[in-house]
């Protein structure tokens, strides 16, 4: 006990400091409690609102996914209406005037069946449903009246365009389905003239099909059509091989540019000529685009909102540390002052026996130091740590560095200190300049 | 000679702004191995002089030249560095500090004086044990009695070996025989070749002093 005893420190001002804190630890407690609220509110109220942004930002993600989802849900909603308005782009033989076509409705030039197939072995991306047919105005003699008829064999299958791509679901719902072996579809017209029904045997030609189905009206040629697989209409119409046009859907995604489809055909058959519906072409851009700004303007509405929200969030957490800041530096204001009344005559004597200003200074402002250190440590970890708690947001997902930045970490650490020696300055230069003869004189 | 004080005048502004003359021209000169007593009724000026002396408040008039130097000529921060080297105070309210032990108090001046070292820590300890308080060495003041804390006290003020020692009523709050006993420390000091000023209203105290001053109303009367 005596050995330990007399393991004497030597004697400084943080020798004194300590052993003042010590002696009244009170004081020193409740200081650093309100520079630890102070620099907790500060910190925490940070991370919180980082958490809250990232935890609206995951929110707001998922909801613009799931708004994209139903977007593109829609596009392609649209898309398959569009596709079922029918081809847009029609192949012709380069030599076919166009007037003739609209005259007779009918191609009277021809490309060869092969032909399709170099469209669809390409790489080219912006046609889809290439659709090669065979179709001539003829007329029936078997049942007396003039018909279309058209040969075709389904959709030749695009390979740029592998099957599971989302264009393609067209290939599991055709635009105009194969006609099977042996049968016939009839367009309205030709059904009701006719009196024919699906299930009824005809001849054409020499050549017996069965009913396969009817159409629905369609207000266009394809009423007074009868389809027939490709075989059998290149015999019936002595055109073996030949074919006298293609169809084929524009993609969606050339829409934008229009025209890139003629150079792209040009570059595979030299001797075709591309033939654009573009009023289908331009609706479907339209339709699109409409899709995606309306998709834009609710995502950014939702942005809008989210800003505003955040902006109240931030002014009220502004506010709060505010009032926690001017708290805490009224109360170290008010303790050191009050620490200072209680040694008056320690500071006397400690002046009297040659103690200098800023050695008295130094005993106060060290303290404050010591209470605004302590607190910075204390209440920036508390402060993280109730921020994270509070924001619900699991740091190991988000990384912690997200949600606390080294600045702000400085800043908590900073504060309290910077706080305490602010508040504590004024009464510690008053403790300072306290005139000793003034407190020694009272008895 | 150790102190030399010629003419001091100092008046207190009171609060309707009648002047009280709390010390009016008074000379003093202390030398080397002298205690000198100042003796006087509770109001004459007695504390008022001492601080003076003891450079913490500025005269009206006079001047005090402690060993060669003018007190009141020099910087604050000079009359400061003055005092912790060549004064030391003893004080009727001995002023301790409650919160380091005995030999912390005792070695305390040291921080103004920037002269801590390990040689000084020992002349705390030799102090210390002269002035019996060696099992009181690690104790806080509080846990001290009334004459115990005074020996500390006159041990603080004595740490620096100062040139004179300033003792305000050093004893008033103490019984006889430990007044007895602080009073022989003192006249102890000022035999070793030191210098004493010592201010009481008590009169039974001038015993020991070279010379005794009759003060009153903030003259000396015995002059
Ligand atoms: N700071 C002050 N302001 C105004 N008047 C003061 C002040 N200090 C002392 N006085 C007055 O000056 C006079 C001398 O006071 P001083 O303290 O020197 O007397 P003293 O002899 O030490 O008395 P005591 O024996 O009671 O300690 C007194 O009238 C006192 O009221
Ligand atoms: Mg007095």
């Amino acid at each position: 006990m005596a050995l330990q005893n007399d393991q004497s420190q030597k004697i400084n001002i943080w020798l004194i400091i300590k052993r003042e804190l010590k002696h009244k630890k009170y004081g020193f407690i409740t200081g650093v409690l309100s520079l630890v609220i102070a620099t907790a509110g500060f910190v925490g109220s940070i991370v919180l609102l980082k958490g809250d942004e990232l935890a609206t930002e995951q929110l707001f993600i998922e909801k613009e996914r799931e708004l994209r989802e139903e977007m593109m849900q829609l596009e392609d909603d649209y898309r398959v209406i569009m596709r079922n308005m029918g081809y847009n782009v029609l192949i012709l033989n380069k030599e076919q005037s166009l007037s003739e076509l609209e005259r007779n409705g009918y191609a009277s030039t021809y490309l060869d069946y092969e032909d399709v197939w170099k469209i669809a072995e390409s790489d080219m991306k912006t046609l889809n449903h290439l659709m090669p047919v065979l179709q001539e105005k003829i007329y029936w003699e078997e049942m007396n009246t003039e018909i279309f008829l058209s040969g075709i064999r389904g959709q030749v299958p695009v390979y740029s365009k592998p099957q599971h791509l989302t264009d393609d679901d067209e290939y599991r719902s055709p635009i105009m389905e194969r006609v099977p072996e042996g049968k016939a579809d009839l367009g309205e017209e030709v059904a009701v003239l006719l009196n024919l029904r699906p299930g009824d045997i005809i001849i054409v030609k020499g050549e017996k099909f069965e009913v396969n189905r009817v159409y629905a009206r369609r207000g266009t040629r394809d009423d007074l059509s009868v389809w027939v697989p490709l075989d059998k209409a290149q015999s019936i119409l002595g055109r073996p091989g030949l074919i006298n046009g293609i169809l084929a859907l524009e993609c969606v995604c050339a829409t934008e540019m229009l025209g890139q489809v003629k150079e792209d055909v040009a570059a595979i058959l030299p001797h075709t000529q591309v033939f654009e519906f573009s009023s289908l072409i331009a609706a479907r851009a339209d339709v699109r685009q409409r899709a995606s700004k309306l998709h834009e303007e609710i995502i950014f509405a939702e942005r809008l909102h989210q800003m505003e929200l955040r902006g109240e969030k931030e002014r009220l957490a502004s506010l709060l540390v505010l009032v926690l800041v001017f708290g805490a530096s009224v109360w170290i204001f008010v303790l050191i002052l009050n620490n200072i009344r209680e040694r008056k005559h320690e500071i006397g004597i400690l002046r009297a026996i040659g103690f200098r200003r800023h050695q008295v200074l130094q005993i106060f402002l060290g303290k404050s130091a010591l209470m605004g250190i302590v607190a910075g440590i204390i209440g920036s970890v508390s402060g993280a740590w109730l921020g994270i708690l509070w924001s619900g947001i699991d740091p190991a997902y988000t990384g912690f560095e997200n949600l606390i930045s080294l600045q702000v970490i400085f800043l908590g650490l900073l504060l309290a200190p910077v706080l305490a020696l602010t508040a504590g300055f004024l009464p510690s230069v008053m403790a300072a300049n306290q005139d000793p003869a003034n407190i020694l004189s009272e008895q | 000679m150790v102190l030399s004080i010629s003419g001091i005048k100092k008046s207190y502004k009171k609060v309707k702004n009648e002047a009280v003359k709390a010390v009016n021209d008074v000379s003093l000169e202390i030398g080397k191995g002298e205690l000198v007593a100042v003796n006087g009724p509770s109001g004459c000026g007695k504390t008022t002089l001492l601080l003076i002396a003891g450079g913490l408040l500025y005269p009206d008039e006079g001047e005090i030249i402690l060993g060669d130097t003018n007190l009141y000529d020099i910087s604050a921060n000079q009359r400061d560095k003055k005092r912790a080297e060549n004064i030391g105070f003893v004080f009727q309210q001995f002023y301790l500090v409650p919160y380091i032990n005995i030999l912390e108090n005792v070695l305390i001046p040291s921080i103004g004086s920037n002269s801590y070292s390990s040689s000084l820590e020992k002349r705390a300890r030799e102090l210390i044990d002269q002035f019996n308080l060696s099992h009181r060495i690690h104790h806080k003041p509080g846990e001290l009695s009334t004459g115990e804390r005074q020996r500390v006290a006159l041990a603080r003020a004595l740490i620096n070996e100062p040139s004179i020692l300033f003792a305000d009523e050093p004893t008033g709050n103490l019984d006889d025989d430990n007044a007895e006993v602080v009073l022989n420390y003192i006249s102890g000091f000022a035999k070793e070749g030191g210098a004493v000023l010592l201010v009481t209203h008590d009169g039974r105290i001038g015993k020991q002093a070279q010379r005794t001053y009759k003060m009153k109303d903030g003259r000396f009367i015995n002059q």
